[in-house]
């Protein structure tokens, strides 16, 4: 019934349906792209391990408590930052770390293996490469 | 055709997408890329053929019978959420192009239109299941990938239906 | 459908040249060692066979120095009663720099200050003030002069410890930085707890850029220098200290009064080619005070950023040109 059409198989329609699938994944793409600017994410690590990575926002609020090498650790993320609120090893020097923001910046706790850190793109020019504590 | 011979082919074309769909999961792609869900959703070809040759009823029942039972055999809920809203969303989709095929449609379109939907569901039904956004940055990636592959299945799909024909073992719907 | 497939291809292949270690991207790694938190970036084709080096030579160092490992060179002569004990070409090395900077910081930095940091047990549940009649005892157990190096042989008198943490972290840097050059890498950071390694430059030329920890909020950083092949290191009252009587009492201690320095330092950070050397004097300025430290630095050429109790920064000559900062808290003293 349709043989006649079958030596050239595209219809026109299909030119509509490729250029709405192209046009989506460049819609979505520049979303993206435009929504990128300054988004950072907070990631603890266990013992060298990734153990989780958090999207930091206006709207984060997230306690996590997990078993270190030692004993318990709790780290908190509100906002756009994070850090560590206990630890039961004797020096608390996490604990005294404060709020860490900006990417780059990391926060230890040595007894128990837990590091914290912020990470994302860094576009802007107060990024550094590395800090000396 | 008679109701006994329609319930067996059913049940044919259900373990075909079934193995199918069981087959793709031996190819470890969620090692490569981490997303949850993430397949190479060979067993639509088949629900597509069923919409073509049966009723759309049918069609959906083969779907659904399917993502059910391969989740049941090996996977988790939330792999089904993902096959089950991408599927009904690519199927539905081939359903309302069909009804121009030929005219306005070719295989080759629906095929691209129908995986990208596939694409599109399940990247949607990730998002609300895991709460996140992040993962929305694989789908342009994914529908462009839609097109090319969209003539290779939509080619399938085309020589298939010819020959189906011409074997006459179901009338041909569209 | 295979759309997927390729979209999976082409995504693992993205993945995949991102995380892997070409010329143009970053390897990475963290890791612990020497009891604190450490982490290596390269560049370069070979830079994670590189680090792999770097962390087992690390390893190697710490087996040798520390002082807590019941099988290592330092364990042994603190354990010897007064004996004299052969040790590493690699343990005399270290013990030998130690000396020479304790020599040439007048023992504001001492390797065998260890008694009394044991004493007051900072970094540990039990940290207290001692009492005065402690302090006295345990004083004139703190004294350099007394140990004796004759190649390898190393004799310390009984009850006296050496503690090579001071400088084990600048050595080690040092050394890794030589590992990672020799591997021909060209751009490459190393932070070993405090001390940083700028390898190079970073790409095209520029320097990199490293922040100097805040001292009231040790999670961020006040200023920031942009160096290139150098080492910089870091001591400050906020690292490790303990409070009673709302008085702070910091690791860094002071060998004349047996007291943690009491000065009006908060951190000193010091930049130089020779990590080992700044990690020595960075704890003997902050025990001289401010006055005598800019003193210090003008006599030896020492590159240094002070920062003080009064939230005054004082950067030497030779740092002006790549010191920045923007922090509305402190008072850059030019």
């Amino acid at each position: 019934m349709k043989n006649k059409l079958a030596a050239f198989p595209l219809r026109p329609g299909d030119a509509v349906i490729f250029l709405a699938i192209i046009a989506a994944a460049c819609g979505i793409w520049l979303h993206l792209v435009l929504l990128q600017t300054d988004q950072t994410y907070g990631e603890i690590w266990l013992d060298g391990a990734l153990y989780q990575q958090i999207k930091l926002d206006d709207s984060t609020k997230e306690t996590i408590r997990l078993e270190g090498k030692n004993s318990e650790v709790t780290i908190e993320a509100d906002g756009r930052q994070m850090r560590f609120i206990l630890s039961e090893c004797p020096d608390h020097t996490c604990e005294r770390t404060g709020w860490i923001s900006g990417v780059g910046q990391t926060a230890v706790c040595l007894p128990n293996r837990v590091m914290i850190k912020i990470t994302g793109s860094t576009g802007d020019e107060d990024a550094v490469d590395a800090v000396v504590q | 055709m008679n109701k006994t011979k329609r319930i067996a082919l059913c049940g044919m074309l259900t373990a075909l997408a079934l193995a199918l769909s069981l087959a793709e999961r031996m190819i470890p792609i969620e090692l490569l890329i981490p997303i949850p869900g993430i397949k190479l959703g060979l067993a639509n070809v088949v629900t597509m053929f069923a919409l073509l040759f049966l009723t759309p009823g049918e069609a959906y029942s083969i779907l659904f019978c399917r993502v059910v039972l391969a989740s049941l055999f090996a996977g988790s809920v939330t792999q089904m959420l993902f096959s089950l809203f991408g599927g009904l969303l690519a199927l539905t989709t081939v359903w309302i192009l069909l009804h121009k095929q030929g005219t306005w449609f070719s295989f080759y379109g629906i095929s691209a239109a129908s995986a990208a939907m596939h694409n599109f569901g399940q990247v949607l039904a990730a998002m609300l299941v895991m709460q996140t956004t992040d993962i929305i940055a694989y789908l342009p990636l994914l529908l462009v990938a839609s097109i090319p592959m969209g003539f290779l299945t939509g080619a399938i799909l085309d020589v298939l239906q010819k020959h189906m024909r011409q074997l006459r073992l179901v009338e041909r719907k569209w | 459908m295979k759309n997927r497939l390729i979209g999976v291809a082409a995504a693992a292949m993205l993945a995949l040249s991102l995380a892997g270690c070409g010329t143009e991207t970053a390897c990475s790694q963290d890791f612990y060692a020497m009891d604190t938190a450490m982490s290596i970036t390269a560049y370069g084709a070979d830079a994670q066979a590189a680090i792999n080096e770097s962390i087992s030579y690390i390893n190697t160092l710490e087996a040798d120095i520390s002082r807590t490992r019941e099988t290592s060179d330092i364990y042994a002569v603190n354990h010897a009663e007064g004996e004299t004990v052969t040790v590493s070409e690699q343990t005399a090395d270290v013990l030998r720099r130690a000396l020479e900077l304790a020599e040439e910081t007048e023992g504001c930095f001492d390797p065998t200050i260890a008694p009394l940091s044991d004493l007051w047990g900072i970094g540990t549940e039990n940290a207290a003030v001692p009492a005065q009649e402690e302090i006295d005892a345990v004083l004139p157990l703190v004294d350099y002069t007394r140990v004796k190096l004759d190649g390898t042989e190393v004799t310390v008198p009984a009850d006296m410890q050496i503690d090579l943490g001071g400088i084990g972290k600048g050595y080690a840097a040092d050394h890794v930085a030589q590992i990672l050059r020799d591997a021909g890498i060209e751009h490459a950071t190393i932070s070993l707890g405090g001390n940083v390694y700028a390898v190079g430059s970073k790409d095209k030329g520029l320097p990199w850029s490293v922040g100097i920890t805040d001292p009231d909020e040790p999670g961020s950083w006040f200023a920031a220098l942009k160096v290139s092949d150098t080492s910089i290191v870091t001591s400050g009252d906020y690292e490790r200290y303990f409070e009673q009587d709302g008085k702070r009492y910091c690791h860094i201690f002071d060998p004349e009064t047996g007291y943690p320095a009491e000065t009006d330092l908060r951190s000193v950070t010091i930049v130089s080619a020779d990590s080992t050397k700044a990690d020595a004097c960075t704890t003997a300025l902050f025990v001289m005070g401010l006055d005598r430290a800019v003193e210090y630095c003008k006599a030896h050429d020492i590159e240094a950023v002070f920062v003080c109790r009064d939230h005054t920064v004082h950067v030497t000559d030779g740092l002006k040109d790549s010191f920045s900062m923007d922090s509305a808290e402190y008072t850059y003293e030019k």
